[in-house]
């Protein structure tokens, strides 16, 4: 490390103010310049105390409560950052299922889920999304991430000389996923079927197979994909769809079946993808989808087969958020959710950049994401923590503040929460003008 | 060093790096313009870079507009 230049590190600490994160994304020298750097400027900021990430939470994930930062000093918190969207992570019967899977099959489940890794919890989880969604001839395939969901079902499912077709905003991990089938990219623009039709028409030639990926609610933007739509210009053109329904699964719909059932077209998906990480409040996810397809990539995603099975005690939990969802609680919550979201976005709307979000997955947007690391500073200490997305998980110079409601707020919090984001508007100029 | 050389090494990461590109570049448009995504536009640049043996500050990646902005940079940079 010895050979980077010492005035490029002085320079990173001296304008830490003028990095940002994706600068350190680029290797630009066979030394490890960018690595070095971005240790300079990640403790410049904690020298600074303006490092507002990975603080350190003493307790479960809560609507309300206390971190400590990096540096040991204490906060106290509205928490709009975690997706437990139902507030299951934290459920008392959840808590003791997931004891019981521990103690019934200890903590790890030591082996790919094709070899010795399936437990018989793995099943009850498997039967358990099976009655949860309850189409015929689906099956579920268990992942131990939403993130290797996409990794290991799209590129089991495109090989190369076929296509991957995506609206612009997916998630990183459906970008990921596409890049690792060897399969051709295109993208369409966000939501747009005109945009679709227009990729449909180049890459599906009857020959080579097209998968068509959008998602329920879009995490960068928080609005809702035009499903019917995506699915029906699929099936004309002979293309296969994959809709990640990752913030809409077990929250969206009747049965919280997702934005699929709310459309009416979870029958006609071809993968739908879930995380557990999300309203299931733990961590994981799955593919539902057709048993022979499922059959298919239980032995095909390389990211499931050479890696380990989900652990015992997450996978007894989910059984029973499973089961509280498909009850009166989960209705209630599911509920309840939508009014804290609604009653949250009235309080914004008109007074800040909500962009194209429509659901519990609030955004707003404040524009250069030079701004990200004082306004973060400046939400959590005056008591809200939100999820910051910036470049290039969205468009540069379209930096978001990302909030993500539950059913468990009070309406008291939601009130505080929007007047703290009011004030930062008015701090860091992005009141709507 | 060359306008025309260095936009035939961006153009040729940006063939790379995005399916189905056919059309001749045109320099005033923006790499998104081509269908690249976020992670095809880091890619693109230190891909360009490393070819032309040329850095470009970290922080002046920052206001490149389109594809000529990137070439206006490399050619600064080419004569430091
Ligand atoms: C749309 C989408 N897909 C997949 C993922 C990844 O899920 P996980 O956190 O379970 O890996 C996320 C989470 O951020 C997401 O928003």
């Amino acid at each position: 490390m010895s050979t980077v230049d010492e005035t490029l590190v002085k320079h990173v600490h001296d304008h830490y103010a003028e990095y940002t994160y994706d600068m350190f994304m680029m290797n630009m020298s066979p030394d490890l310049e960018e690595m070095q750097l971005f240790a300079e400027w990640a403790d410049t900021l904690k020298e600074k105390k303006i490092y507002s990430f990975e603080a350190v939470r003493p307790s479960a994930q809560k609507t309300e409560i206390d971190l400590a930062r990096d540096n040991g000093e204490p906060m106290h918190i509205i928490n709009l950052s975690s997706y437990n969207y139902l507030g299951f992570s934290y459920h008392p019967d959840v808590i003791k299922a997931a004891q019981d899977a521990v103690g019934k099959y200890g903590l790890g489940a030591s082996s790919s889920p094709v070899i010795s890794g399936t437990y018989k919890i793995h099943k009850e989880l498997e039967t358990a999304l099976e009655k949860f969604f309850d189409l015929p001839d689906r099956g579920v395939s268990l992942f131990t991430s939403g993130y290797s969901v996409n990794l290991g079902a799209i590129s089991a499912f495109i090989k190369p000389g076929n296509h991957v077709v995506m609206d612009m905003a997916s998630h990183m991990s459906i970008v990921e996923g596409a890049r690792l089938s060897g399969g051709e990219v295109h993208y369409f623009k966000h939501n747009d079927m005109a945009s679709l039709e227009e990729v449909l028409k180049k890459t599906c030639d009857g020959f080579a197979r097209v998968l068509v990926c959008v998602e329920g609610i879009y995490s960068g933007d928080g609005d809702i994909g035009n499903l019917k739509d995506v699915v029906r210009l699929a099936k004309q053109y002979g293309a296969f769809t994959l809709v990640d329904e990752a913030h809409s699964a077990m929250v969206a719909g009747e049965n919280g079946r997702g934005v699929c059932e709310e459309q009416g077209v979870l029958e006609d998906v071809d993968l739908y993808v879930m995380t557990f990480s999300k309203a299931f409040g733990g961590v994981g996810g799955a593919v539902y989808a057709k048993k022979e397809i499922c059959k298919y990539i239980n032995w095909y995603a390389r990211c499931r087969m050479f890696s380990c099975a989900l652990d015992p005690a997450v996978t007894g939990g989910m059984v029973k958020v499973i089961e509280l969802a498909m009850t009166e609680i989960g209705k209630e919550r599911r509920k309840r959710l939508k009014t804290n979201a609604a009653f949250f976005r009235s309080l914004l709307k008109g007074k800040v950049n909500l962009g194209i979000s429509e659901s519990w997955v609030v955004i707003v947007n404040f524009g250069s994401e030079s701004k990200t690391l004082e306004l973060n500073d400046y939400l959590q200490r005056t008591g809200l923590d939100t999820s910051i997305i910036q470049f290039p998980a969205v468009p540069k110079n379209d930096a978001r503040i990302r909030m993500f409601i539950t059913s468990e707020h009070t309406e008291a919090q939601l009130k505080k929460a929007a007047e703290i984001i009011l004030g930062a508007a008015k701090k860091f100029d992005f009141l709507k003008k | 060093m060359e306008r025309t050389e260095i936009l035939k090494v961006i153009e040729k990461h940006l063939v790379k790096s995005v399916a189905g590109i056919t059309e001749t570049i045109d320099p005033d448009k923006k790499f998104t313009d081509y269908g690249a995504n976020s992670l095809d536009i880091v890619e693109i640049v230190s891909g360009a870079m490393r070819e032309l043996k040329v850095k470009i500050p970290r922080t002046e990646l920052n206001d490149i507009q389109n594809i000529k902005g990137l070439i206006d940079k490399f050619e600064t940079y080419s004569k430091n």
